[in-house]
């Protein structure tokens, strides 16, 4: 089952990572990072930073349909992570059956950024994929960890 | 002499590089690298390669030390690194490189100098409880 589809481009990393996994007791975690995948080293620096209970495992947007559709009908909590609210719009795209659900968390302050929250940052392209999203009928919240709440994208929106 | 390269988030490495100098003095062959909010992880990989480079170009052993396991200053060194015969430590502190930078001189056998230096940071970090310390 597909327990979280969460964005943080920062993908699979340190503390946040660990709460998140604890707080949705994930078991496998499909990254989808077209870049990431195609690049043998930094999947490894990836693979590296998930403990060893848990499966994880880089995968371009075509390559992770197959696995999303395996995660949906099989038990096994999982977390479909990604960069950004882009990839998420391409996956709501490609598939049907994709959980109409997306965690925004960590987002870099960069050049020309927004800030929902001090950790969540969005460029223009990602408030427009959001924003598709939303028009597409999926629910978007903001939130880094559980504890701190969420901020819905109604209460955002005006912001950009 | 084997070079010393701290990688962190923010001012952490400059910081502990002033508090490592102010107890043993100036350091060579020693650099920090500090990983800024905004900057990519590819950005700080190359900066850490460049930083490295001089150390492979001599043939000569370096250890890279960051500050988290799994974070970014860590996935950016082991993304520059990948290609070569070298190690990161992770978790840095201050009696890590306190022991790393007072015996990299007599270094010999490079996985067990890190090893070495790896526990004797594990061994003085204690919680000490000020009621056992001064009760009589």
């Amino acid at each position: 089952m597909i327990a979280l589809v969460r964005c943080d481009d920062r993908l699979i990393h340190g503390q946040c990572m660990t709460v998140i996994v604890k707080a949705y007791d994930i078991k496998e975690i499909i990254v989808v990072d077209e870049f990431t995948a195609t690049n043998a080293i930094l999947k490894t620096v990836f693979k590296t930073a998930v403990p060893p209970s848990m499966k994880a495992d880089v995968f371009t947007v075509p390559d992770a349909l197959p696995k999303i559709k395996e995660a949906l009908t099989n038990d096994v909590r999982t977390m479909v992570l990604m960069k950004s609210p882009i990839v998420f719009v391409e996956l709501l795209k490609a598939m049907e059956e994709l959980p109409k659900e997306l965690n925004v968390g960590p987002m870099t302050k960069r050049k020309g950024s927004v800030a929902v929250h001090p950790a969540i940052n969005l460029i223009a392209e990602e408030a427009e994929a959001v924003k598709e999203a939303v028009s597409m009928g999926a629910h978007v919240f903001f939130s880094q960890v559980p504890e701190q709440g969420r901020i819905e994208w109604d209460e955002v929106k005006d912001k950009f | 002499m084997l070079g010393i390269v701290v990688c962190t988030h923010s001012d952490f490495a400059q910081g502990i590089r002033n508090a490592l100098e102010m107890i043993v003095g100036e350091q060579e062959n020693f650099d920090v690298v500090c990983f800024r909010e905004g900057e990519d992880m590819l950005e700080l990989s190359e900066r850490i390669k460049a930083v490295t480079d001089k150390y492979e170009k001599a043939g000569e052993k370096y250890v890279v030390c960051a500050d988290l396991f799994g974070a970014t200053p860590f996935n950016a060194s082991a993304a520059a690194l990948a290609a070569f015969d070298t190690s990161v430590v992770t978790g840095v502190n201050l009696p890590l490189l306190l022991q790393l930078a007072t015996e990299r001189e007599f270094c010999e056998d490079y996985d067990e100098f890190l090893e070495s230096a790896l526990s004797g940071a594990k061994d003085n970090m204690k919680v000490v409880r000020m009621k056992d310390m001064f009760s009589e």
